[in-house]
């Protein structure tokens, strides 16, 4: 009904793509067109006579330089490790409101706080890196040792922690909704404890929404900026390296070289993600 | 033991902020928490310079959500009413900004289209580009719900017009997804520090970019001010995400 | 046996009753409102007892209240002679058929069924033996090892009975086992899932909200409403002297009137209606008031003016009509009351009718002299 009501829009009307036709100019001009124009710029297309032609060359010395590769190492472990983290801390965090969700007591201020972060720039998540284990941080007061932190792997990857926990919160927390009461409940009074129920009914069939959403949240983690910048006089990701590019001396081919790995990792972390989610999906649930 | 890392995820979040709102009201950080005594100087001290830059911000971030109702709306009806193989490849195209990093699309963009940048324009669209999946991702799901379009076919079947039909049954029934789409947009080009970083006009930056500037320049208690002035402002906006969440139809299976 | 404490009844104590499944004065509150209001039941070994009531009556809490799914405010829960009633529901032996059947999506049938086997460490011989023996009660042999989403909703609903059943409970709880199937496989389902209850020899509970479910599943049937047990019995006694008016519409779609014995005629209506006691059968009640029960057949219908008018026919208004294939169901107005009566389908009705007992087919409950 619905459908040959809208055929029939299309014929006695204009075409219904024509709807989309603004988003989608300023989608190829401004997303698809400029991402190209990247990736021309780092094999040497670009515009002479900056650049020469086809050439492998920013990549050999991208590849060829120590500290791109020792940014590229820290970038991958540090937004590794945090997504690994904030998985295993998100799971029963979102078990345990998607319970509360059920029996209807759900705390709008606890759904409020986990959400919170996901509205500060990388900058903010930064600087209170800084409040609390900066050079005079508050936490420094208390022991020494926490003075400097900030600027360390370890500061750096609780800081990215803090920048991944909505973005895994948020998708996980859909994916625990739709999960069956009634499922760990029939395992329970089979006769299952509490840890077995989770082992083999509630992990299993969480496993695929874990890995998707840790692919697509590795992938915004390796690509923030504003955390790192903030923090710039410590350890050293990929990302800083992409805008020194430019910053210092515009070197855009370079710089265009860096985004492009960047951007490779990052597309890499997702689909691997959908891809393995899509994967355990089957293996699990077919 | 759930509801205890619960408890201790809610304290990871809260602790920061709650340190850097000591820190804003401290007249000397350094000395330890309130160290040399409580004041609301530095807030005083931040706000000035701050108004215009936040005002700046507030203006860019509303353009955003105009022109992303304004093509995102279309689009998002495009793609949930008229399903097809150029639809999904509209979706990977529009998600394109989701795969690459903002900083990289921040080089692609100033590359490109260096011109654009002083006037402020090449900002607005590239945070249109950056904001468009999260209203494609809020609206279609909504539009494309059955029990909507069987309600649409019952009006039109009333003699109600295109346009009226989308005033009285299709935008109320997607509110909440239109409620989520607009504060999402909205929080995220206000905070937006990536993909400016490159294309932000220099003479005239955006709320994110006077923060990162006091990081580097500014003493620990005046940026907390500045910090605090900003989460202040993002706070309402994350409120009513959290709302239209609470007000969206629960599927209880 | 009338309302709710049969136990207290036959003055018996709960711990008595050292097999099958004992609720007793059983209480759940959510939050504020009390779902289940001083409950007892019992059910014995190899019993079905069938839990009925309306949507919202606390039938199913009370079904997870004997599972340990949610607490209970007051009373106890025993179980072959255990108190269970703040067991872990782990630890009760309680085999659970759940609403939608909770089939583990990811698994076998096969692994579904050893669910249970495995989490008490029984050792692989026997499990397999298990596993197969459920197999063939429940008619899946054949499909051992489908993934549940290549199951239809019949056997679905044998794999959680099997994988219930393959735990030896002491006793097995069905909520609503039949609800998910549609309607034209449920008579079928119904008789199947009936001679597998038969097999087993442990108390079952089946929460239903269909009549004809509890009336052919049940041995006997606790009948809910708002949280209180208004009728425990078997099925004939529910039937044929029915505790209340609701009871009466609920189960048989019968009109229950109260009635006062006044000689050879029973009075009903405050004095409207007047009923020859010879045109009526007379059984004895247990629930202590005279009253007048009136089923589908046990009115005849007259023009007003063709009616006697010695009182035994009810002159009313006919507010509405419904035909509902096998009857005609006639909202009637006479003086203040109001009553749905059911009548023949082919019967004529005008404006206002006379209504007339059918001789022999009402039936007079008079409590014992």
């Amino acid at each position: 009904m619905a459908v040959r009501a809208s055929a029939r829009d299309r014929v006695a009307f204009a075409p219904a793509w024509l709807a989309a036709l603004p988003a989608l100019v300023l989608v190829c001009l401004f997303s698809v067109y400029p991402v190209l124009i990247m990736v021309a710029n780092s094999l040497g297309w670009g515009r002479p006579p900056a650049d020469g032609g086809p050439t492998l060359e920013h990549y050999l010395r991208a590849f060829g330089s120590t500290a791109v590769l020792d940014a590229l190492i820290n970038s991958a472990l540090i937004a590794g490790g945090a997504v690994l983290v904030i998985l295993v801390v998100a799971v029963p965090v979102v078990l345990h409101q998607a319970d509360d969700d059920r029996k209807g007591r759900g705390s709008g201020t606890t759904d409020a706080l986990l959400t919170l972060p996901i509205a500060l720039p990388g900058i903010i998540i930064g600087f209170f890196a800084i409040v609390l284990t900066g050079r005079t941080g508050l936490f420094g007061l208390a022991w020494d040792g926490f003075s400097g932190l900030a600027y360390t792997f370890s500061g750096l990857l609780i800081a990215y922690m803090y920048f991944c926990l909505p973005r895994i919160l948020g998708p996980l927390r859909g994916a625990a909704a739709t999960l069956d009461s009634a499922l760990t409940e029939s395992a329970r009074t089979l006769g299952a404890s509490r840890a077995r129920v989770f082992a083999t009914v509630t992990l299993p069939l969480l496993l695929p929404a874990i890995i998707e959403t840790g692919g697509t949240a590795l992938a915004v983690a390796l690509g923030g900026y504003g955390t790192v910048a903030t923090l710039s006089e410590g350890v050293r990701l990929l990302p800083l390296n992409v805008a020194n590019e430019l910053t210092t001396g515009y070197r855009l081919a370079a710089s265009s070289t860096l985004a492009v790995v960047l951007a490779a990792m990052a597309v890499l972390a997702l689909v691997l993600g959908r891809a393995l989610s899509a994967l355990v999906r089957r293996a699990v649930a077919s | 033991m759930s509801r205890l890392i619960t408890r201790l995820t809610c304290l990871f979040v809260l602790v920061p902020i709650i340190a850097t709102l000591v820190a804003a009201t401290s007249v000397d950080f350094s000395q330890g928490p309130w160290g040399g005594g409580l004041t609301l100087d530095w807030f005083a001290y931040a706000w000035p310079p701050m108004a215009p830059v936040i005002g700046r911000s507030l203006a860019v971030a509303a353009l955003v959500v105009a022109l992303n109702l304004a093509v995102g709306g279309p689009l998002a009806w495009w793609v949930a009413r008229h399903p097809s193989p150029l639809t999904r490849l509209t979706g990977y195209l529009v998600n394109v900004p989701l795969a690459v990093p903002g900083i990289a699309l921040s080089v692609a963009l100033v590359g490109t289209y260096p011109m654009l940048r002083p006037s402020g324009l090449l900002l607005v669209l590239g945070h249109l580009v950056f904001t468009l999946p999260f209203t494609l991702a809020a609206l279609v799901p909504a539009l494309a719900d059955d029990e909507l379009r069987t309600n649409e076919s019952v009006a039109r079947s009333l003699g109600a017009g295109g346009a009226r039909v989308l005033r009285t049954i299709t935008v109320p029934a997607c509110l909440v997804a239109l409620t989520q789409a607009v504060t999402m947009v909205f929080a995220l080009s206000f905070g937006e520090f990536n993909i400016s970083f490159f294309i932000n006009p220099p003479a005239t930056p955006t709320a994110p970019f006077a923060l990162f500037d006091s990081y580097s320049t500014q003493r620990l208690e005046p940026a907390s001010a500045q910090s605090m002035i900003f989460i202040a402002f993002v706070a309402p906006v994350l409120t009513a995400i959290v709302l239209a969440r609470r007000r969206s139809p629960r599927r209880t299976p | 046996m009338t309302t709710s404490a049969p136990a207290a009844l036959l003055g018996e104590e709960p711990i008595a009753r050292a097999d099958g499944l004992s609720v007793d004065d059983l209480t759940v509150r959510y939050g504020q409102t009390t779902a289940v209001d001083r409950v007892s039941l019992d059910v014995a070994p190899a019993e079905t007892v069938a839990v009925i009531g309306p949507s919202g009556c606390g039938k199913s809490t009370t079904l997870r209240a004997v599972a340990g799914l949610v607490g209970a405010a007051t009373g106890t829960i025993t179980l072959t002679g255990r108190n269970v009633t703040t067991s872990d529901p782990a630890r009760r032996d309680i085999g659970l058929v759940p609403q939608n059947y909770a089939v583990f999506p990811h698994m076998s049938v096969a692994a579904n069924i050893a669910y249970g086997l495995r989490a008490r460490g029984v050792d692989t011989t026997a499990r397999r033996q298990r596993v197969r023996d459920m197999l063939e009660l429940t008619h899946l042999s054949d499909l051992a090892d489908r993934r549940p989403d290549q199951l239809s909703g019949g056997q679905r609903q044998r794999v959680a009975l099997a994988r219930a059943l393959a735990i030896r409970p002491d006793a097995l709880l069905l909520d609503e086992p039949l609800a998910a199937l549609d309607p034209q496989l449920r008579g079928g389902l119904r008789r199947e899932l009936s001679s597998m209850l038969a097999a087993t020899d442990c108390a079952t509970l089946i929460v239903t909200h269909d009549q004809r479910e509890a009336l052919s599943l049940g041995s006997r049937i606790a009948l809910m409403r708002e949280g209180r047990l208004v009728q425990f019995d078997t099925p004939r006694r529910l039937w044929d002297d029915p505790a209340d008016a609701f009871v009466a519409d609920f189960l048989s779609g019968a009109v229950l009137l109260e009635a006062e014995r006044d000689h050879d005629h029973a009075v009903a209506l405050d004095g409207l209606w007047r009923v020859p006691v010879r045109d009526l059968q007379v059984r004895p009640t247990a629930h202590g008031a005279t009253r007048l029960l009136l089923r589908y057949d046990s009115l005849t219908v007259t023009e007003p003016h063709d009616a006697p008018d010695d009182g035994s026919a009810l002159i009313a208004q006919v507010d509405h009509t419904e035909f509902t294939g096998e009857s005609l169901h006639l909202t009637v107005r006479a003086g203040d009351h109001t009553l749905g009566v059911r009548v023949a389908p082919d019967t004529r009705v005008g404006r206002s009718v006379a209504l007339t007992v059918a001789p022999g087919r009402a039936t007079l409950l008079l409590p014992p002299a």
